[in-house]
């Protein structure tokens, strides 16, 4: 008969306890939260975004041999991005006209191209590395940094009413003469393979130029 | 500018004045508020949860980090001024350069605790100069990362790395490629609007024994799983397709038409902003002769995104 009583009794009390204890319990947990956790400002690192000067952007002159076409003058636009201290992309876009071929300034009166054909241009992309890097030492005062690169890569050339599909490959020395100011010194090759002249030839047309380009 | 900042030379002392003067005022503002806390703190061990972290919340305000907020009135945070940002060298030394690569020699060096001016960046390298001005040069990016703000604050430069090509916006490129036996050179620039999906924008030549074409593409590109090192993709694009035959060949004239493509390729990022791409394109030419024309194109190219 009582057992029941004792049991309920007990129950009741048991729960009332575990009550008590959980409330102490969140009480101490509280207090110590305040003392253990650090009251300090997190503070996470700032990137500072400095202004970059990754382009090149300029023009060049110089002279391209165009094979059975004689050696012309050229101009161009160079436009180079740095990829990273070694790397750069450049795109190259110049023009240029050729002159007769020996055989029509023999012949006299004879024209294989048309002095619209004449007009030649090309464009191209590379990749550069920049191989030797150092600098120049010009006179007693004087010190230039400066990059020996070599490029390589393709495009196209347009020349007599037709596209040619042009490799290129060269070699070039930049001066810079300040941070921002760059001197080029260039040699290319431009191969392609062409059929104007009868039957399927791969010519390697040789050029040399000098340029400047500005950083920004 | 730079004078009102070299006037603050003697920034240990001068940290160590405000510190002072800052802990007194605080020890002087946080009393009356720390009293006038207690009493809801009492009740709050039995009221609800929300009303613990309010108590914690006007608590952890009137505690706040004492040296903090008194120095950023003081001094201006890292300076984001139009010619150079001014920080102080955390590091034993870093070591500057003449030029922004490791070809060119050192010749200067900025200990720590010295004032330093960023002015720019080429590539990886940073040009700085000391706090006077006087001495220039180009210190590595990375080196730079033992350095403080002016309030103190560590900065972080990283090199790009694989993190950044998901986060960066642009990518660019060139794809050499072999259209219908033709060669062809394609320049491509796309944008990232989400992780998964890119716009983009490409320009493609070829010259083939018989013609040359141009081909103007727009497309979406979807990369399943961007963050893979090989990541597939797939592309849905429209263009404007122009056919010049040779001067050769007479009977044939110049067309121009539209082109549906459908493409399929994988990245693969190289390292630091470099990604390859592999990738095959079907092109279908709505011509305006009796039937469609359709070109394969296998394509392999270099991306650089920025």
């Amino acid at each position: 008969m009582e057992t029941w009583l004792k049991r309920l009794l007990l129950t009741v009390a048991l729960s009332a306890l575990s009550l008590i204890a959980n409330a102490a319990d969140t009480q101490t947990r509280s207090v110590l939260d305040k003392i253990i956790t650090p009251n300090l400002e997190r503070r996470d690192p700032v990137s500072p975004n400095i202004d970059t000067e990754d382009f090149e952007l300029g023009f060049y002159a110089g002279i391209i041999n165009v094979e059975d076409f004689g050696s012309n003058t050229v101009t161009g636009l160079r436009l180079a991005y740095h990829i990273s201290e070694d790397f750069f992309a450049e795109a190259n876009y110049a023009q240029s006209t050729l002159q007769e071929t020996s055989f029509e300034r023999l012949s006299g009166s004879t024209q294989l191209l048309s002095d619209e054909q004449r007009e030649l241009n090309y464009y191209n992309l590379s990749l550069g590395y920049n191989l030797l890097p150092g600098e120049i030492f010009i006179g007693k005062d004087w010190s230039f940094n400066s990059a020996i690169y070599l490029l390589a890569g393709v495009g196209n050339t347009n020349f007599a009413d037709d596209d040619y599909f042009t490799y290129n490959a060269g070699i070039g020395l930049r001066l810079l003469a300040t941070d921002w100011l760059a001197l080029h010194f260039d040699v290319r090759s431009h191969i392609y393979e062409h059929e104007l002249l009868g039957e399927a030839q791969t010519v390697f047309n040789l050029e040399s130029h000098a340029g400047v380009t500005f950083f920004f | 500018m730079g004078i009102s900042l070299d006037s603050l030379s003697p920034i240990a002392h001068k940290k160590r004045v405000f510190l002072l003067l800052a802990s007194l005022f605080c020890a002087v503002v946080t009393t009356p508020l720390q009293a006038a806390d207690t009493a809801p703190r009492t009740t709050t061990y039995t009221a609800t949860a929300t009303a613990t972290a309010t108590a914690t919340a006007t608590l952890s305000q009137a505690d706040e980090p004492l040296q903090q907020p008194q120095l950023d009135q003081a001094q201006p945070i890292t300076r984001a001024d139009d010619d150079y940002y001014s920080v102080t060298v955390d590091d034993a030394y870093i070591e500057l350069h003449t030029g922004p690569g490791r070809g060119y020699p050192i010749f200067h060096v900025v200990e720590r605790g010295e004032l330093i001016h960023l002015h720019k960046r080429r590539t990886n390298w940073i040009k700085l100069s000391d706090r006077w001005h006087k001495n220039s040069g180009w210190a590595r990016r990375s080196d730079l990362n033992h350095t403080l703000g002016l309030d103190g604050a560590p900065l972080r430069f990283t090199d790009t790395g694989r993190d950044d090509y998901l986060t960066h916006h642009w990518e660019s490129g060139v794809a050499l490629g072999d259209f219908k036996g033709a060669e062809s050179l394609t320049l491509n620039l796309g944008y990232r609007m989400t992780r998964n999906l890119s716009s983009e924008v490409r320009i493609s030549q070829s010259t083939g024994q018989f013609s040359d074409n141009t081909l103007i593409n727009a497309a979406l590109v979807h990369q399943p799983f961007p963050h893979w090192r090989v990541s597939p993709f797939f592309m849905l694009g429209v263009g404007l397709i122009n056919t010049q035959a040779h001067a050769t060949l007479v009977q044939t004239e110049d067309t121009s038409d539209t082109a549906m493509l459908l493409g399929a390729g994988a990245y693969l990022y190289l390292g630091r902003r470099f990604v390859m791409r592999f990738e095959y394109n079907n092109h279908l030419i709505l011509t305006s002769r009796k039937e469609n024309e359709e070109i394969n194109e296998w394509k392999l190219g270099l991306n650089v995104f920025y």
